[in-house]
């Protein structure tokens, strides 16, 4: 019997296929019979308005995603080793390999795809820290026109907040505590020392991303976005810290 | 409704693709989901469900204005509206399919089952007057190549009560098959009876 089925089936299946395109040739016409009456319907504008807001909320979703992943995928291709210690140490500039930075001593070695920073205490050995915590979360003063907060992560000791703006652009910014470390891209990227409220940080530039690096007491920050250079120094400026609680 | 917007569009082309779509039906939409629901507030639920629906068959959808699309977008606001008829309700019987008369098909003759081209469009109307629903069934499985599981999801049914429905389907277009195929022979009986007087 159920090979009988299979079979007719089998031997059907153009017919099948020709019921289905005549009842959609069918369907048409009668959509066709039905135009006089659907155009003197009165349309909902609600609707009108729903659709174009689900189309912009896509597309931001859509510009989202993807900043998500160039960001993403610019933190992955390569590391700083950031490792964060107190003000107040002697700089040094060195070779194309690596060059020091006097206010945080922080040693940056320039490998092929990834550049590795340490912040070192002067006359000492890297202080090893455990159970840190955050106590204040950072607060940024300013933002560019349109950017709200979107997204907050933690893992572990470091929070991201993520920014964005309506075209889906977005600003991350980060804070660790002195001790931890986090990895931002450097491969072919130019780096350089900026001046964030008289103290140091560096500057990461790659394509249209900016990567700025600095700290504020015992906390480290960096922020990543295609923002120009003084408008991610202003942000960095402008960072304050409120009680978590 | 709000879950539904976690939907994503990925990309530019299906987003243009579903506002084209979106211009070209919308009216339509509202139109079919006003005449089942006889409710504007309903209808306009019906319409933004729907397009949400169309969503998940943008790749399957090439040409906004030909038939195959216009049967797909008209079964989407269909089963989209008689969903929401019977969730407003809470009635399960307003489609007959599952309670239906055609419970006593027998495997025909296969030599009965082949048919011409031109008895196409007969079949299909007598298919429309038994249940307009299977002719549905049958055009997104052999038509548009659905699979059961697919066809369950856009016509909000079970993956069970497809497979039964398409069944049905089948076997009343065997039964009409068969039906013709009496017909003919009685016609081809009689015509020879009267040339042998």
């Amino acid at each position: 019997m159920k090979v009988h089925i299979e079979e007719e089936d089998k031997l059907l299946s153009g017919l099948y296929y020709q019921i289905g395109k005549q009842y959609a040739e069918h369907i048409s016409k009668e959509l066709e019979d039905m135009d006089e009456a659907v155009n003197q319907l009165d349309y909902p504008e609600g609707l009108n308005a729903w659709f174009q807001e689900f189309l912009q909320e896509n597309e931001k979703k859509e510009q989202n995603v993807r900043r998500r992943k160039q960001l993403n995928g610019f933190s992955r291709r390569a590391a700083i080793f950031l490792i964060v210690i107190i003000s107040g140490f002697a700089l040094t500039t060195l070779s194309v390999e690596a060059f020091r930075l006097r206010l945080f001593n922080f040693v940056t070695e320039i490998k092929d795809q990834y550049t590795k920073i340490e912040f070192r205490e002067n006359n000492g050995p890297k202080e090893e820290r455990t159970g840190l915590d955050l106590e204040n979360t950072l607060f940024p003063g300013y933002m560019p026109m349109d950017y709200t907060l979107t997204e907050s992560q933690e893992f572990g000791t470091m929070r991201i907040m993520h920014f964005s703006n309506n075209e889906g652009e977005v600003i991350e910014i980060a804070q660790s505590p002195i001790g931890t470390s986090f990895q931002v891209d450097t491969e072919n990227a130019v780096t350089s020392e900026v001046e964030i409220n008289n103290g140091k940080g560096i500057l990461i530039v790659k394509g249209n991303v900016r990567t700025l690096i600095w700290t504020i007491d015992q906390t480290a920050l960096y922020i990543i976005g295609e923002i120009n250079e003084a408008e991610i120094i202003k942000i960095a400026e402008n960072v304050t810290f409120k009680d978590k609680n | 409704m709000m879950l539904l917007f976690l939907m994503c569009i990925e990309n530019v082309e299906d987003r243009t693709k579903l506002e084209e779509i979106y211009v070209k039906y919308h009216r339509t939409m509202y139109f079919i989901a006003l005449d089942i629901l006889r409710d504007p507030h309903s209808a306009q639920d019906a319409v933004q469900t729907a397009i949400l629906k169309v969503v998940k068959y943008l790749d399957r959808i090439n040409d906004i204005d030909c038939n195959k699309t216009k049967h797909l977008i008209v079964t989407i606001i269909k089963s989209t509206s008689i969903d929401l008829y019977r969730q407003k309700k809470k009635e399960t019987n307003l489609h007959s399919d599952l309670v239906d008369e055609i419970t006593d098909f027998q495997a025909s003759n296969i030599e009965d089952l082949v048919i011409k081209t031109s008895e196409v469009h007969e079949l299909l109307r007598k298919l429309i007057e038994i249940n307009s629903d299977y002719a549905d069934i049958l055009t997104l499985k052999f038509y548009h190549d659905f699979n059961d599981k697919e066809i369950a999801q856009l016509l909000n049914i079970s993956h069970e009560n497809a497979r039964v429905r398409l069944f049905r389907a089948k076997a009343a277009l065997k039964k009409i098959i068969g039906s013709e195929r009496s017909k003919d022979l009685e016609y081809k009986g009689m015509c020879e009876n009267e040339g042998s007087y």
